[in-house]
């Protein structure tokens, strides 16, 4: 029976977590106890975030992708849905509906967006709406504009944000949610959209009514990750770094007095990284908010595996976990960090880096010349040809979707490389010494990309991973195989 | 060495390790300034978790401070004290409800989807969060709102009990509120043990509340804290607190309604217990007031830097000094509210005393007679605040008042406090001087120490600009008397003075201003005692009035009045040199419109006085009528020109009392003689209860007239002495006082003529005794000789056809200055009232005077014709009397004829021998002949001041009841032998005494034609034996000329004169008619003798 697992990404960080994610299922990372459908949902107001759009892209990439394998069972094997296609059965890959959007923020200011205005202030028969509303928000907390998220005021982003628990989407979740169903959301503690959407929805899925399915959605696993302050900000503004810290916390304290000590939740991940000296290009928002991968994001994505794993042993009472590695060090590579979180990486993503690896510089000298890549060998059966010659390799499918996802995936790896904390477990490498690719491991033998061929030539003939409908089926599940072979055979992934 | 992600310190773990939630103790690891409030709880209710927060670190941190917590906390605390002092800034704020639960509700099922989203969500978080802030047990929320602005301020918190709204300094921006050292709201935080004690104590008393630090623990851990800063005293009172304490707080009501009380998690909030008998012990500045107050006294408020630390409110709060107090208190003592502190509580300071303005008079003020405080011209500029605590003679010993040099007046009051003294001080610069010209007179100038005076306040209003009316107010002991309406008795028309007078009951201090400026008089008035005995004689005269008093052993003397104790007094100073006269003469009119400021011997009015009357133009008689405001009694009338503005009434002795406003105006008169009698009275330390009055009637009176005369006098002596009997007030006929003045020098048989203006009385006395034989009255008197014959009809106001007038007319036109005051008497006199009694009067009234040289008595002596009618005048009485005597049945003839009245001065005129011996035998002469008796000697005496020896015996005679049962006789006229001739007792023989209308029968006129002729006889016999034209000075021709026109018309006349007396045809005869004609004859006489010019 299919299980499924609603990932709610609020915010920037929120978004930058399921990139992280998706690379791993990418890389053929699968979450556990049969949870084999995952659904993101990213809540952030502000459309034009990058980051958001850059994870938008890669879901829809990898979406687009796995639709082209046949029964995936290695990399992209973690089936992504939206809500949408899961709601109404479609099959049409519309990274929109990965994303919650957010009505009447756009030029609303938050009174606007209230009906401050309207609202009564007959203290005479104790309907002062206004003024209670006063009490709790600021005359500039009223009049700021919300189309540039919260501006770090949580407490108007968790009324604006609430929006959701009123829409179609929030229904469909309610409608879709399955028996053994779980959830798990992703929030940052320090920023405006996060911070805001964190409780907020932990208190609607807890404890509304209007929700379908409620009954069971009140009592489902759910998980959090939590981010405190990770990285700063090269400029005091109206987001200030500097209050990042105290604003954490405040909010610490809150998630201990509202979420934690009342057992709204079943686990949270908190992490954060302190006196960190990587300070991201300010914005308060839209395209210019891109900030680089970050390690810790690739851990909030392993916290979501972990989640999985677990599931069967969850409490009622509120676990909370935190993340460590082996050594400090301001350059992580998978010798750093706790075994298992190597293992799980190390098995993974090495394996996704060799192949993107090999696409990129290995390719272009095997193309038209290893067998695995030729269509047109004599004396062998059409049936026996390879189907990823020339024109798959020039194929719009490959381009458009294989090589933007493999980009992606690397950017990633050097954006995490190039930040702070380092996460590079990978050497730079050419061609010829392509099996130096793991940090610390120098593999004895042929160090180039022709072990990759030979096992590619071997699979060529592998049947099971020929499909004739699926365009990527061959590439991805050949790679899946030959990589995991290749490094095997030189002790090149922990186990 | 593994590295965890995260911001705290903790323990090990490396990748997802289970962890246990962050505590507050890691939490403090986490190093932050808390200078900023971090907005990072993702909740609407966020503020309240802030301020939550806030409590905890603050208590952790340090209770004092200046972080943005402080603030939180101190905000919060500041809603709190704010909602404890609700009832001193009810003005300022007020308090609301507002039910979460029921709100939310109401909003979710709004037609505006934007509100039922909002409330979903509001709802959502308040469910949730149920436990954590204690929203589930909250039933309603209390907002304080700015009541100008409707803006909140806070409210309360079900996790901290109060918290400040985010725009506080905005919501409190007008308020500036003070507690104690401490401003609400401001930048400076104040931590609770630092606050006024009273609310730090009721904080505690919350505290103590059941649950109290379960359901708040932050704020129970800042109150631990706290208690830590406190002093050892506030520290046992906190321990010694119980729950029970907060009753003696009473409850914060919303919305001012006491029944409906704040609560918060059923922590009842109570309000601070405005006591203002603390304040009123405690404070230094409570006033030190001569006067009893009603209610807590207030506090004088120094207005100047004050830089003493007097305990202000209570004994932890001291004065100050840059405290900022208005200059004036605008609420009154129910509405009060102490400024910085707020307290309910009434205060004053400089503009509560001092007027914003002075005024100034064009004249110097008598400071003998006015508390003038140290400058000359001004009004004091108190309000009437400083009179309801200090007496008002006192005024001098609190208020300077001082010219500067550089122009402007400089004003210190002091007002003793408890403490010592707040001086106010004031500077008045010419802009703040405000110029007002009016006068203002007092009557009486007294105080008296049991009685409830009556007073009169007259106002001159002289002022250019009088677009706004003058106002006058009354204040006995602070508190505003009720006065009357101004009467107006000059209206001021164009720019002329206009006087308005209003009665009022006891005062101490007058106010008088307009709308915009006012200043105070605080007069120095005589204060009587009332322990003295006085005796008063009046003498209601027709032409004159004379009043004597006598009190102890002292002489008799006339009324007097100095100016050392006036009866009443003007503002201005009269012994100041250099006044100027205008002012004076302004102030003069008083003179006119009250009577005399001044009169005694040695001055130039004193009584006798005219009698005459002024009453206003436009007077009522329907409406009530009263002395000074509405008639004054014109005692000056011809030594300075009456009024014009007012009327003016001469004849009021014989007015036709059947007529109401002829009665009325008498009344009016006789009670100013009785007001001056009673004031008199009070100036002597009289008392009036048992001081005398003696009054004198006329006997020629009727019995109807007289009736009401008793009344007149009985009713003015009760109304103005407030006594009910009459037991004090006597009346005793005209005739007989003279005699009492002469009866020990001049024994023997005494014949006493008292010849007045209008009515002669004549008493015949035998041994010295007080009463006489009898007495009789008549009507001729000295108007028979120079009036204008009869006093009513036809005859009367014909000054042009008056002997005496046209005899001196011009002479006197020639003598009097022109455009002189005696100029304008003159001429009303002879061109308008036409009165030829008024003209002798006159012009024998210049004898006194300094500044004429015109002596009427001298020229008549001279005169010889003008002096016939006067000798024949005494012949006719003599020969009245004579007849009298004998038909009485008097068996010898008199041997004193002792004359008096003011008309007795014209014996001199055709006697000026001393002793009078040519009087003496043309009486001696008549006697004999009409009684047949002889006699050796017959003394004629006559007193220097014929008129106040009426007075002047009575008061001697110290009579002490009404002599009314005298016989009164009198003769008809007739010589025959029936009743017409006999002496008839007006009261016994009435039955038998003839009706006017038998004067028309049985040839009755001729018995009365017959007497007269009989008495031209004995003229022309007597006048014959002597060397008239020697020993009278009067030409032969004169009498030849009164021979001639004697007898032509005698029955005439006598009817004439009846009429004239209305007399009507069905009464009986009361007087005699032998004088009837005679007043006729020698009124054509004298014009007939003013004809032949030949002097």
């Amino acid at each position: 029976m299919a299980r499924k697992l609603y990932i709610f990404g609020i915010g920037g960080t929120g978004s930058r977590v399921l990139k992280s994610l998706s690379m791993l299922f990418a890389s053929g990372a699968k979450l556990e106890n049969g949870f084999d459908t995952v659904i993101p949902i990213i809540i952030d107001p502000d459309t034009s975030n990058g980051d958001l759009n850059r994870t938008k892209d890669i879901l829809r990439l990898y979406q687009e992708i796995r639709n082209q394998i046949d029964q995936p069972s290695d990399f992209y094997s973690q089936e992504i849905k939206t809500i949408n296609e899961l709601a109404n059965n479609s099959p049409v890959v519309n990274p929109d509906y990965f994303q919650f959007k957010l009505k009447n923020v756009d030029q609303n200011t938050f009174n606007q967006y209230i009906g401050f205005d309207s609202l009564s202030e007959d203290f005479k028969n104790s309907k002062d709406d206004k003024n209670f509303v006063r009490l709790l928000y600021s005359e500039k907390n009223l009049k700021s504009n919300l189309d540039v998220g919260f501006k770090g005021n949580p407490n108007m982003g968790s009324v604006v944000l609430n929006q959701f628990t009123n829409s179609d989407d929030f229904t469909k979740f309610g409608q879709t949610f399955g028996d053994d169903d779980a959830i798990f959301i992703i929030n940052s503690i320090f920023g405006g959209t996060g911070a805001a959407g964190f409780p907020l929805l932990v208190k609607n899925l807890r404890g509304n009514k209007n929700l379908p399915r409620f009954a069971k959605i009140s009592v489902a696993p759910i998980g959090g990750i939590t981010y405190l302050p990770y990285f700063s900000l090269s400029k005091q503004d109206e987001i200030n770094a500097e209050s990042f810290e105290e604003k954490a916390k405040i909010a610490i304290d809150y998630y201990n007095r509202t979420i934690i000590s009342q057992n709204k939740i079943n686990t949270l991940y908190f992490i954060g990284n302190r006196g960190n000296t990587n300070h991201e290009e300010y914005a308060v928002g839209g395209q210019d908010q891109k900030n680089k991968a970050h390690f810790l994001e690739l851990a909030g994505a392993l916290a979501i595996f972990d989640f999985c794993k677990k599931i069967n042993s969850i409490t009622q009472t509120t676990q909370i976990k935190e993340f460590g590695i082996e050594k400090n060090t301001e350059n992580i590579s998978f010798d750093d960090m706790n075994i298992e979180n190597a293992k799980q990486l190390s098995s993974t993503i090495t394996k996704f880096k060799l192949y993107t690896e090999y696409l990129n510089k290995g390719l272009p000298k095997a193309l038209n010349t290893a067998r695995w890549t030729k269509s047109n060998i004599k004396l062998v059966n059409l049936s026996r040809q390879s189907s990823l010659d020339k024109n798959y390799f020039n194929s719009a499918e490959y381009k458009t979707q294989i090589q933007p996802f493999n980009n992606y995936f690397d950017e990633w790896l050097r954006e995490m490389k190039e930040n702070k904390p380092a996460f590079s477990p990978f050497e730079e490498i050419s061609a010829d010494n392509a099996l130096e690719i793991v940090k610390g491991q120098i593999p004895k033998g042929n160090k180039s990309f022709k072990s990759i061929d030979i096992e590619n030539c071997i699979l060529t003939d592998d049947v099971s991973i020929r499909s004739k409908e699926k365009k990527h089926t061959t590439l991805i599940k050949m790679f899946g195989k030959s990589t995991e072979k290749v490094l095997s055979k030189h002790n090149l992934i922990i186990r | 060495m593994s590295k965890v992600y995260r911001l705290h310190d903790g323990q090990d773990g490396t990748g997802w390790f289970n962890s246990n939630p962050i505590t507050n103790d890691q939490l403090k690891t986490i190093k932050t300034a808390g200078v900023d409030v971090a907005t990072s709880i993702p909740s609407p209710f966020a503020r309240i978790d802030l301020v939550k927060s806030a409590f905890r670190w603050v208590a952790d941190n340090g209770i004092d401070g200046t972080t943005a917590q402080h603030k939180l906390v101190s905000d919060a605390l500041d809603v709190a004290q704010l909602l404890f002092l609700y009832p001193k800034y009810k003005k300022e704020i007020k308090i609301v409800s507002w039910s979460p639960k029921g709100r939310f509700n109401q909003l979710a099922l709004d037609n505006n989807s934007k509100h039922s989203i909002f409330a979903n969500t509001l709802n959502i978080f308040w469910e949730q969060d149920g436990n954590v802030y204690n929203f589930n047990h909250v039933n309603r929320l209390y907002l304080l709102l700015n009541n100008a602005t409707n803006q909140v301020i806070g409210g309360t918190s079900p996790a901290t009990l109060f918290f400040a709204a985010p725009d506080v300094k905005e919501a409190t921006a007008n308020l500036n509120i003070t507690c104690g050292q401490d401003i609400l709201f401001d930048e400076i935080y104040c931590s609770l043990g630092k606050r006024d004690k009273s609310f730090v104590e009721y904080f505690f008393t919350l505290s103590k509340q059941p649950n109290f630090a379960d359901n708040f623990p932050e704020v129970y851990s800042y109150l631990q804290s706290v208690i830590n800063s406190l002093n050892n005293e506030l520290r046992a009172i906190i321990a010694n607190l119980t729950a029970d304490n907060i009753e003696k707080f009473s409850p914060c009501p919303v919305l001012d309604n006491n029944m409906d009380p704040c609560e918060v998690l059923g922590i009842q909030l109570g309000v601070q217990v405005t006591d203002s008998i603390i304040i009123e012990q405690d404070s230094d500045f409570v006033i030190n007031s001569e006067l009893p107050t009603i209610g807590p006294k207030p506090l004088i408020l120094p207005y100047d830097r004050f830089a003493h630390s007097w305990t202000y409110t209570k004994s932890d709060v001291n004065w100050n000094p840059s405290n900022q107090i208005p200059s004036k208190n605008t609420q009154n003592s129910t509405n009060s509210v102490l400024p910085v502190q707020g307290d309910h509580y009434y205060w004053l300071s400089i503009d509560n005393f001092l007027e914003d303005k002075i005024i100034e008079l064009p004249y110097n003020i008598d400071s003998t007679k006015f508390k003038t405080c140290g400058t000359k011209k001004h009004l004091l500029p108190l309000t009437p605040v400083f009179f309801q605590y200090f007496r008002s003679e006192n005024v001098s010993n609190y208020l300077k008042l001082q010219e500067l040099k550089g122009g402007g007046i400089e004003v210190k009051l002091e007002i003793p406090v408890k403490k010592g003294k707040i001086t106010f001080k004031k500077i008045y610069h010419q802009e703040d001087i405000i110029k007002m010209e009016v006068h203002l007179a007092i009557l009486p100038f007294l105080r008296a120490s049991n009685i409830g005076l009556d007073y009169t306040l007259a106002l001159q209003d002289n002022r250019f600009d009088r677009n706004q009316d003058l106002f006058i107010e009354c204040f006995e002991k602070g508190t505003k008397i009720i006065i009357s309406n101004p009467i107006v008795r000059k209206k001021g028309e164009q720019n002329t003075i206009k006087s308005s007078y209003y009665k009022a009951k006891v005062f101490d201090s007058i106010r008088i201003g307009s709308n915009n400026y006012a200043g105070f008089i605080v007069p120095s008035m005589k204060i009587s005692v009332g322990n003295q005995e006085v005796s008063f004689a009046i003498d209601f005269g027709t032409t004159n009035t004379h009043i004597e008093y006598k009190h102890g052993s002292n002489a008799e003397k006339a009324i007097d009045i100095t100016s050392d104790l006036p009866m009443w007094q003007s503002l201005i100073d009269r012994n100041e040199d250099n006044v100027n006269p205008l002012q004076i003469a302004n102030d003069n009119n008083f003179e006119s419109e009250i009577f005399p400021y001044q009169f005694n011997s040695s001055t130039n009015y004193k009584f006798p006085f005219r009698t005459a009357l002024t009453y206003n133009e436009d007077i009522n008689f329907k409406e009530p009528i009263e002395v000074f405001t509405h008639t004054n009694n014109f005692f000056l009338f011809e030594k300075i020109f009456y009024s014009k503005y007012l009327k003016l009434h001469t004849k009021l002795k014989w007015s036709n009392y059947t007529k109401p406003q002829d009665k009325i105006l008498v009344e009016r008169y006789i009670e100013c003689l009785m007001y001056i009698v009673f004031y008199k009275t009070l100036l002597l330390n009289g008392n009036p209860q048992t001081s005398n009055i003696t009054w004198f009637y006329p006997i020629s009176m009727d019995s109807f007239e007289q009736g009401i005369f008793f009344d007149v006098w009985h009713k003015a002596y009760k109304k103005i002495f407030n006594v009910d009997n009459t037991d004090n007030i006597n009346a005793i006929p005209e005739s007989i006082a003279p005699y009492l003045h002469y009866r020990t020098l001049y024994p023997g048989l005494s014949l006493s003529i008292d010849i007045g203006g209008g009515s002669s009385d004549i008493a015949v006395f035998k041994n010295a005794n007080n009463l006489p034989e009898f007495i009789s009255s008549f009507k001729f008197a000295g108007n028979a000789i120079f009036g204008d014959g009869f006093p009513n009809g036809p005859f009367s106001n014909s000054s042009d056809n008056n002997g005496y007038v046209k005899s001196y007319r011009t002479l006197l036109e020639d003598t009097i200055k022109k455009g002189s005051q005696k100029e304008v008497i003159l001429k009303d006199i002879i061109e308008n009232r036409k009165d030829s009694a008024d003209f002798s009067s006159f012009l024998f009234s210049l004898e006194t005077e300094r500044d004429i040289n015109f002596n009427y008595s001298d020229l008549l002596k001279q005169d010889r014709k003008m002096k016939l009618p006067i000798l024949i005048f005494y012949g006719a009485i003599i020969y009245y009397s004579a007849n009298l005597l004998k038909k009485h049945g008097i068996t010898e003839v008199p041997k004193n004829i002792l004359l008096s009245g003011t008309a007795a001065k014209t014996i001199k005129i055709i006697d000026s021998h001393i002793n009078y011996p040519n009087i003496s035998s043309f009486f001696k002469f008549i006697f004999i002949k009409v009684m047949d008796f002889e006699t050796s000697n017959l003394n004629v005496v006559l007193s220097e001041n014929p008129k106040e020896i009426t007075c002047k015996g009575v008061l001697k005679a110290d009579i002490n009841k009404d002599i009314i049962n005298c016989p009164m006789v009198f003769w008809l006229g007739g010589d025959n032998d029936t009743i017409w001739s006999k002496a008839l007792n007006k009261n016994s023989d009435i039955p038998k005494t003839p009706y006017y209308r038998d004067l028309e029968t049985e040839n009755n006129k001729s018995l009365i034609e017959d007497s007269i002729n009989h008495f031209f006889d004995l003229l022309d016999d007597y006048f014959t034996t002597i060397n008239f034209e020697g020993d009278f000075g009067i030409d032969n021709s004169a009498y030849q000329k009164f021979k001639e026109m004697r007898s032509l018309n005698i029955k005439d006349f006598l009817e004439n004169g009846v009429k004239a007396f209305y007399k009507s045809p069905d009464k009986h005869i009361e007087e005699t008619l032998f004088f009837y004609p005679l007043i006729g004859i020698l009124n054509k006489l004298a014009f007939e003798l003013s004809n032949n010019d030949n002097k």
